[in-house]
């Protein structure tokens, strides 16, 4: 009687859900395409992203009388926007997955180990969660960023500062429930250790809501990076960044929307295209969070 | 039964389980004593709640906090329990004394195949050395446990499986690394007729076949008469009756046990209407100092209103009444 429908892991259902899903599929594939364009900026990008040309100053994008050689048109600097999107896409996604990667480590094990472990290493915790939730995020980041000055490395610390605090109490919660479960108390019996309980029982278990939560963060996260940026504390010139290009059109917006419209609508369709795929996420792997 | 010459694979004394409670601190495992011989299957009886699964639990350090467990002896082939630190305990857990729980359903992780649950126990206790020699035994031991295709079936997850095959998969798992004492907590409660027969002669063959010791916990009598050796009954969290299986059920020395054989409907009195004890078992939560069966027992006098001990009357066998005396009773 055994039924047979290929992989059962509760991933594996969840995967198989995952790919019915037309809108998600439709919008992985444009988050992909644009990891891929990101990877591999030094052979798409049309131009050197970081020369700069004054005669070239603020031209328009090709349909507006520009040239072919620079599509989207130039900047003040007279660099090329689209080259400047290519790479700048390398900013956004890596500090976007490492910080969620980061916090998300951190927080299954801060999770798990306050939900199982109870007591002291609880209440330090969930103290230390509770903390940190008081503050406003971006506040929370432009005071550390002034703190440490900017740079790549500083912007995804000060990020992970307060992510983990999401993958935390996701966490903690499911661990509660987890714990209690004869599954549990069974392995325990038969000698588990309480890591072995903590990473091979209750993790496997309680997985989904946070792979589905961490594709969400990582779209917050792109937003936060790119209003750091944007004020000038994220990645520093003249490396390119959505954020800070969207800064640096701000004066020239009257004469010269490009320049910033062009990040704007970068970031826009990024961070659509990862939230519709989480939706999607959600919907496969967590249909109890549904509402 | 082994000779008296051996000494048991399994002796505790004096234990006892408190639970704080909103009443006050509940004694839900209250001063219990008893041992189990090598090779011998102990039926162990009580309604629920009469602290029958959680004297095993206690026994192996499986009680939480804010629950206590203290004892005077707890000797487990020849090794002081009491004296062991935490890893030592956890060590025999599942190596030497294993337990499978009340619920197969709900006892296998939902997440992890057949496969990992066994051989993972086998590795944590360093019965395989390697993933190889671990799936091996797991498959030796979904036969031993006669799932079909047992090879087949290895990498399937318990979803797939159905509840009597779950509930012996949850033995394959206890019997991975051939326990000295299993204990089977409740083993046929979640399943139909039939499969709590096949279960039942599951356990008893590989207690032949393993030369392990059992520990049948249940609630259902018919389950303990035709395995157990010997068999204790549990009322309120002590002991209320203890001794020979045959001696105690054709003849009871508690009004308890006589009242749970008087419950049970049987093939030889068809005819006689099933005569269930009246009340209900005493919530958890201090005592007064009186037989704890006071209150449901139609034999109950003032005379009962002390704290009556458990005394032996006859053939090693052991009763909590004051109705008893020594060499007689009825």
């Amino acid at each position: 009687m055994r039924i047979n429908t290929g992989v059962q892991s509760p991933l594996g259902l969840g995967w198989m859900r995952l790919q019915q899903n037309r809108m998600a599929i439709s919008a992985a594939i444009v988050a992909l395409v644009i990891i891929a364009a990101a990877l591999a900026a030094p052979l798409i990008a049309p131009q050197d992203p970081n020369e700069a040309d004054l005669f070239r100053r603020l031209q328009p994008p090709v349909w507006l009388g520009g040239e072919w050689a620079f599509p989207l048109g130039c900047d003040g600097l007279g660099r090329d926007i689209l080259s400047r999107l290519i790479y700048g896409a390398r900013i956004s996604i890596f500090v976007g997955a490492l910080v969620v990667l980061i916090a998300s480590v951190v927080g299954i094990l801060a999770g798990l180990a306050a939900g199982y472990l109870g007591g002291w290493v609880d209440r330090v915790i969930t103290g230390l969660v509770d903390i940190l939730l008081g503050f406003p995020y971006l506040i929370f980041a432009i005071g550390l960023m002034a703190m440490m000055g900017a740079g790549f490395q500083n912007i995804v610390l000060a990020l992970v500062y307060k992510e983990w605090v999401v993958p935390c109490r996701i966490v903690r919660g499911e661990t509660l429930a987890a714990r209690e479960q004869d599954y549990v108390e069974a392995a325990r019996a038969l000698g588990a250790s309480r890591s072995h309980v903590m990473l091979r029982e209750i993790l496997p278990n309680i997985l989904s809501p946070v792979i589905v939560v961490a594709t969400v963060r990582m779209a917050h996260v792109i937003i936060l990076e790119a209003s750091l940026s944007f004020l000038g504390l994220g990645v520093q010139p003249p490396t390119a960044s959505w954020g800070s290009m969207v800064s640096e059109g701000r004066e020239f917006l009257l004469d010269a929307w490009w320049v910033s419209t062009f990040p704007g609508i970068a970031i826009l369709v990024l961070v659509m295209a990862i939230n519709v795929f989480s939706q999607g996420l959600r919907d496969a792997f967590d249909p109890r969070m549904q509402e | 039964m082994t000779g008296p010459f051996l000494p048991p694979l399994l002796a505790v004394e004096g234990l006892t389980t408190i639970f704080p409670t909103r009443a006050g601190p509940a004694r839900v495992v209250d001063d219990v004593s008893f041992h189990v011989n090598e090779g011998e299957c102990l039926g162990v009886v009580g309604e629920s709640g009469s602290g029958k699964s959680i004297t095993f639990l206690s026994i192996l350090g499986l009680v939480r906090p804010p629950g206590r467990v203290s004892a005077k002896r707890m000797i487990f082939a020849g090794k002081d329990l009491l004296a062991l630190g935490e890893g030592e305990r956890r060590a025999i857990r599942g190596r030497d004394i294993a337990i499978t729980m009340q619920d197969a359903l709900t006892a296998l992780n939902p997440a992890l195949t057949v496969a990992t649950q066994i051989t993972e126990v086998m590795l944590a206790h360093g019965r395989a050395r390697s993933q190889e020699e671990a799936r091996a035994a797991a498959i030796e031991m979904m036969r031993l446990v006669g799932i079909p295709a047992a090879a087949n079936r290895l990498d399937d997850y318990p979803h797939q499986f159905s509840g009597g095959m779950r509930q012996r998969i949850m033995i394959a798992t206890a019997l991975a690394c051939r326990p000295r004492l299993l204990i089977a907590d409740e083993p046929t409660t979640a399943l139909d007729v039939t499969i709590q027969a096949q279960v039942l002669e599951l356990i008893a063959e590989l207690r032949r076949e393993l030369r392990m010791s059992v520990v049948l916990i249940t609630h259902d009598l018919g389950v303990v008469v035709e395995q157990a050796d010997r068999i204790m009954v549990m009322y309120a969290g002590q002991i209320v009756e203890e001794g020979a299986c045959r001696a105690v059920i054709e003849d009871a020395a508690h009004p308890y046990t006589a009242g749970l054989l008087a419950s049970m409907p049987s093939l030889d009195t068809l005819d006689r209407p099933i005569h269930p004890i009246r009340g209900q078992a005493p919530l958890p939560g201090p005592m007064p100092a009186q037989c704890r069966f006071f209150d449901r027992c139609e034999q109950a006098s003032e005379a009962c209103r002390i704290e009556v001990p458990l005394r032996p009357f006859t053939d090693g066998r052991t009763a909590r009444c004051i109705r008893l005396k020594e060499g007689s009773h009825g």
